[in-house]
């Protein structure tokens, strides 16, 4: 033991350019990771997003013009709105599924609980896009749910509505969250020790009150993580929406997509991304914010 | 332009690879031209892969000692970049009717000089009766090929449909119809639909009663599609009834499938969108005459019944000697239509067009 720690202390001490060499190595690849993959691509769309257009050609001269477009033109706001209201909507239906799923298996023997932990996770071995056929397979009118709903005779007709409407893009959505929500709640629980909740049995507390005193409080900080992982997950998608959604209520997404076509207008495109970012920086700070207050015992 | 990314996605593969091997040996060879008279050397190609298929040019690389090197793109915007950065490592480059004024104004293009072109005859009337391929007197482009965007419908479902994009808007068939996603093409379909003087050039008035008309339907749209598979599959399992047919030869493949339903194209009596390609020469074209070469054996049946015959794409030569008794039918029935072929144009604002698509999708 001795000899380690004075071995440890000899080499720390005795080789200071080596140790700056590395630290200078490993830092310089941190930075050239950074500006490669974070502020490249976001310098580009901040440039496009204050350039302009002429034509067919993008005139790199600050500009608002791409900014007052959509100021003027109530249907982005409207587009806006709508997809934060379906994001807001998909990440507390995914918390509210993924939190007694995540509560269940933390409580189970450590051998069952981590079979369980990877049958949550296995749908995320399947690609994103299969994932999307096959619920087009199962809502279609010809699909496996409207054939059962008939059978059972709940309804004489196919049920177009499952598929390529709002409903068809929450589902697909919420399934898609679900273990990205039950990762972080499930981490959290599982740290809770029983003891903690054992003591609040014994000083008379109530389950349901041990459970939103003590567990729930808790699990906050894994509630608000998964929660803004669903959150930016259905706000930034526009994969899902275009091959699930309807003939109505397209998302911010596809609009930003449409800019880059025929259109040829990065500049509006990247104005929008820039604002689809700035809205999930806001809610991310403040549903994180809720959630670590949230933690502090009472 | 969807039709752009969902050509021949296994070719582009292909291409690819095949592409960046071609670049290297671009990179090495001598350049080589013989006389306007017996033109030979190398020709370069910017293209869409299938363009340049070894068919056909194979023989034109045997009867000119000549060797052909493609370089391939995959949208029309990128074709564009290439052309105006890169112009003079191209002799033959194909962009689409609605781009060549687009080429002209930003002086890439070299005007063509018909007497070098004498196969110019050989294409249809209808073909030599165009006049999008002429900028102030001069030609620029000579049409390579297309294709039709007809209305492809469930003939076992929807027996004996009006020849007319009303079909689309039929209320009878509400929440089983299917629509491109994509602004420019369902504008000019609604123009014509409506019957509007240009679809191209559109006002303020007709921009609204476009608009109109494209919320009217969008309450009747199943599924706005965006891809060749995806309206195969719509079609295939009786999600929608009919939608415009967004690549030639879908109704042939599902029928060949032989599935549950029968598949039927029609052409609208307001008029089909069409796409056309074209082939223009580079203002820095290295090697001019071998491309006047290409551009006449271009407009022979060779290369036009391949394109008919592998691709279902429209010849701009009479071609009918030359191809199998099964596509015989297809290029009549192409024939019978093709006065009621209304070409893609550059449209006047295609940013207004994204717009209104825009409010079109984001409903209420």
């Amino acid at each position: 033991m001795k000899t380690t720690e004075t071995e440890r202390a000899t080499r720390s001490q005795g080789s200071p350019r080596g140790d700056a060499g590395v630290r200078l190595a490993l830092n310089g690849t941190l930075l050239l990771w950074l500006v490669v993959f974070v502020v490249l691509p976001l310098g580009s769309v901040l440039a496009n997003a204050f350039w302009t257009m002429d034509g067919a050609f993008v005139v790199k001269d600050l500009s608002l013009t791409s900014f007052s477009t959509i100021l003027e033109n109530p249907v982005y706001g409207k587009v806006l709105l709508r997809t934060l209201v379906n994001a807001l909507l998909v990440a507390f239906v995914a918390v509210a599924l993924a939190y007694p799923l995540a509560y269940l298996v933390s409580r189970e023997s450590s051998r069952i609980r981590n079979r369980l932990v990877v049958l949550v996770l296995l749908p995320l071995w399947m690609g994103y896009l299969m994932r999307i056929f096959a619920w087009q397979i199962l809502l279609g009118r010809q699909g496996i749910v409207n054939s059962v709903l008939m059978w059972l005779g709940v309804t004489n007709e196919p049920i177009g509505g499952l598929l390529y409407g709002p409903v068809s893009v929450w589902i697909a959505l919420v399934q898609i969250s679900i273990p990205f929500v039950f990762v972080p709640i499930y981490l959290s629980l599982e740290r809770i020790p029983d003891g903690i909740i054992e003591s609040s049995r014994d000083l008379g507390a109530s389950p349901r009150k041990s459970f939103t005193r003590i567990v729930l409080p808790l699990s906050a900080p894994g509630i608000a993580i998964g929660f803004v992982f669903a959150f930016i997950q259905a706000f930034g998608d526009y994969v899902t929406p275009t091959l699930l959604g309807g003939s109505r209520g397209i998302l911010i997404g596809r609009v930003i997509v449409s800019q880059f076509g025929i259109a040829y207008n990065p500049p509006l495109g990247a104005a929008l991304g820039l604002i689809v970012l700035a809205v999930t920086v806001v809610s991310v700070v403040v549903v994180l914010r809720l959630g670590a207050r949230e933690a502090v015992l009472e | 332009m969807i039709h752009r990314f969902f050509r021949n996605r296994k070719l582009r593969a292909v291409a690819l690879v095949m592409a960046f091997a071609l670049v290297l040996t671009a990179c090495s060879s001598a350049t080589e031209s013989g006389s306007p008279e017996s033109p030979t050397g190398q020709l370069r190609l910017l293209a869409w892969a299938g363009y340049d298929d070894p068919s056909w040019i194979s023989e034109f690389e045997q009867q000119y000692d000549a060797e052909v090197v493609t370089t391939y793109v995959g949208s029309v915007d990128e074709m564009f970049a290439k052309v105006r950065t890169q112009g003079e490592n191209f002799d033959i480059v194909f962009p689409d009717s609605s781009s060549i004024a687009r080429y002209v104004e930003t002086g890439l293009l070299r005007p063509l000089d018909r007497s070098r072109l004498p196969n110019l005859k050989n294409m249809l009337p209808f073909w030599q009766n165009q006049n999008y391929y002429e900028v102030g007197g001069d030609m620029y482009a000579v049409p390579f090929t297309g294709g039709a965007t007809p209305i492809i419908y469930n003939a076992t479902l929807i027996p004996d449909p009006e020849a007319s994009w009303g079909l689309l808007w039929n209320k009878e068939y509400a929440g089983k119809l299917g629509m491109l996603d994509d602004s420019n093409n369902s504008v000019v379909i609604t123009a014509l639909y409506l019957g509007l003087d240009d679809p191209f050039n559109l006002s303020d008035a007709d921009f609204e009663l476009v608009k109109q008309s494209l919320v009217e339907q969008s309450a009747l749209i199943r599924k706005y599609i965006t891809g060749e598979d995806e309206e195969a599959n719509l079609l295939a399992s009786g999600e929608i009834l009919a939608a415009p047919e967004i690549e030639p030869g879908i109704a042939d493949e599902l029928n060949a499938e032989g599935g549950e339903y029968v598949f039927a194209e029609l052409f609208p009596k307001e008029g089909a969108l069409a796409w056309v390609d074209n082939m223009v020469i580079p203002d820095g074209s290295p090697n001019p005459d071998l491309a006047y070469a290409f551009l006449n054996f271009a407009l022979t049946s060779t290369v036009q019944a391949g394109l008919v015959s592998k691709y279902s794409f429209l010849p701009v030569i009479d071609v009918q000697a030359f191809v199998s008794d099964e596509t015989k039918a297809k290029v009549a029935n192409l024939a019978e239509f093709i006065d009621q072929l209304q070409l893609l144009q550059a449209p006047e604002d295609p940013e207004r067009r994204v717009q209104i698509w825009t409010e079109v999708r984001a409903g209420s």
